[in-house]
């Protein structure tokens, strides 16, 4: 790889991680609680142990802050079976 | 089960798992240390280090990949299973550390960021012994770190169980990385072909347990895949009496495996995919009026598949009929939590 390639990789990376750390250390304290109930009575080392996820997976929870949206309904090949049947949300 | 999460959820056997895996861990390690200190008396404990952490971190890896396949085919190895991310956690701290080390003594050295240093080292991908393979180590651990950092099960709420697993399939990639990180950069150099007849058994061993669990659940599957026998939808699945008390029949329909559970003179039928981590429902037991996941001990009522207040998961449920003490089971799935009246069994049939 050549020097420019390089500083173009490695500083994107480091850039990627820094928007991660600042998005989870805005996020994390409050805005994750509309997402997820569960961290609601959790000791807040949990949302400690989050933070190097959430500097890797920033950009899907970004997107879900802003659109509103909690986590996704799990789809297997049987709930998907289940609302082609009844229409009804998995 | 929690409504809330833990930050780990400890008991007494994972308190155990951890402390033989470290323990081994650490006196792996030592050995290697040792081993090496001695063959080569002139290598630094920077050097020694670097090449402790990551032979065990390798080690590691191969046990890890090895779990799934040999609990598929012994359940006597299920008690490896329920722990494993503890000790994906545990085997990506040392592969950072070896990494950690590495880049530090290194890519240190001169002005540049020791990451452009690692990236844009002097090599040659044409030539084996040249080839940058600390590049490789490096795209590994971005997928090992990737796996670690989301360990917990907070991401595996948030992604959903397919999704995650999904991610986590990430490790043969990372393992194929490093095969080649190892190949590279160690044997290119190595004399002796000790190493690569190591590389290449702890592959084909992955690689075969593998292919041997793979067939055998492929054929299992192919066995108990059915089709509708009438417009109904209902298909005949089995005999009551294949059914042990309070154990499951496992069968293919809709794309997936069905548990068929019988308990107390009753027949439910519930989609065998527990919705926690996806594991086998049909392989664990009812105790206490639940379907307890052999995985992680999630629990599910056989009527509706839906978790005891005040928890919420759900799996689909079935339609169930007894028609002459044959099980059958209709072929549509309910959507998840919906109650099903179950199939008594005859006086005469129990």
């Amino acid at each position: 790889m050549t020097l420019w390639m390089a500083r173009a990789v490695a500083t994107s990376v480091e850039a990627y991680l820094m928007a991660g750390a600042l998005f989870a250390l805005v996020f994390l304290p409050r805005g994750v609680l509309a997402m997820d109930e569960g961290l609601r009575a959790s000791p807040v080392m949990v949302r400690v142990l989050l933070v190097p996820g959430m500097m890797l997976l920033w950009p899907i929870f970004l997107r879900r802050w802003i659109t509103g949206r909690g986590a996704p309904a799990e789809r297997t090949a049987h709930r998907s079976a289940a609302v082609r049947r009844t229409g009804a949300r998995p | 089960m929690s409504t809330s999460y833990r930050t780990v959820a400890w008991n007494a056997n994972k308190r155990r798992y951890d402390m033989v895996a470290v323990s081994l861990v650490v006196a792996s390690t030592a050995l290697f240390i040792a081993i090496q200190a001695i063959a080569d008396p002139a290598l630094t404990i920077e050097t020694l280090l670097i090449r402790a952490l990551g032979a065990n971190a390798f080690l590691l890896l191969h046990v890890i990949l090895c779990i799934g396949p040999l609990a598929r085919l012994d359940a006597r190895f299920l008690p490896l299973l329920y722990n494993r991310r503890h000790l994906g956690v545990l085997m990506c701290t040392l592969a950072l550390a070896h990494g950690g080390f590495g880049l530090v003594q290194f890519h240190t050295a001169g002005t540049l960021d020791p990451l452009v240093n690692l990236l844009a080292a002097d090599g040659r991908y044409g030539e084996i012994g040249r080839f940058p393979f600390q590049v490789l180590g490096f795209a590994a651990l971005i997928v090992l770190s990737l796996m670690a950092a989301t360990s917990h099960d907070f991401w595996l709420h948030q992604l959903t169980a397919p999704v995650w697993k999904a991610l986590h399939m990430g490790v043969y990639v990372a393992y194929a990385l490093i095969v080649l990180h190892v190949l590279f950069g160690v044997a290119a150099e190595e004399t002796q072909p000790w190493l690569l007849v190591l590389l290449a058994g702890g592959a084909l061993t992955v690689f075969g347990l593998h292919a041997i669990a793979g067939l055998r659940e492929a054929r299992r599957d192919r066995a108990a895949d059915a089709e509708a026998d009438d417009a109904s939808g209902f298909v005949d699945v089995c005999h009551v009496d294949d059914i042990p008390e309070r154990r499951a029949v496992i069968t293919c329909l809709a794309g997936e495996r069905v548990a068929v559970f019988r308990y107390e003179g009753r027949v439910s039928a519930l989609s065998n995919v527990c919705q926690h981590q996806n594991g086998p429902l049909g392989e664990g037991r009812i105790v206490n009026d639940c379907i307890v996941c052999p995985w992680h001990g999630y629990e599910y009522l056989p009527e509706s598949g839906a978790s005891p207040p005040p928890f919420v998961e759900r799996v689909p449920t079935f339609d169930v009929r007894l028609v002459g003490g044959r099980v059958h089971v209709n072929s549509t799935p309910n959507p998840p939590g919906t109650r099903v009246e179950p199939a008594r069994i005859p006086a005469d049939t129990v």
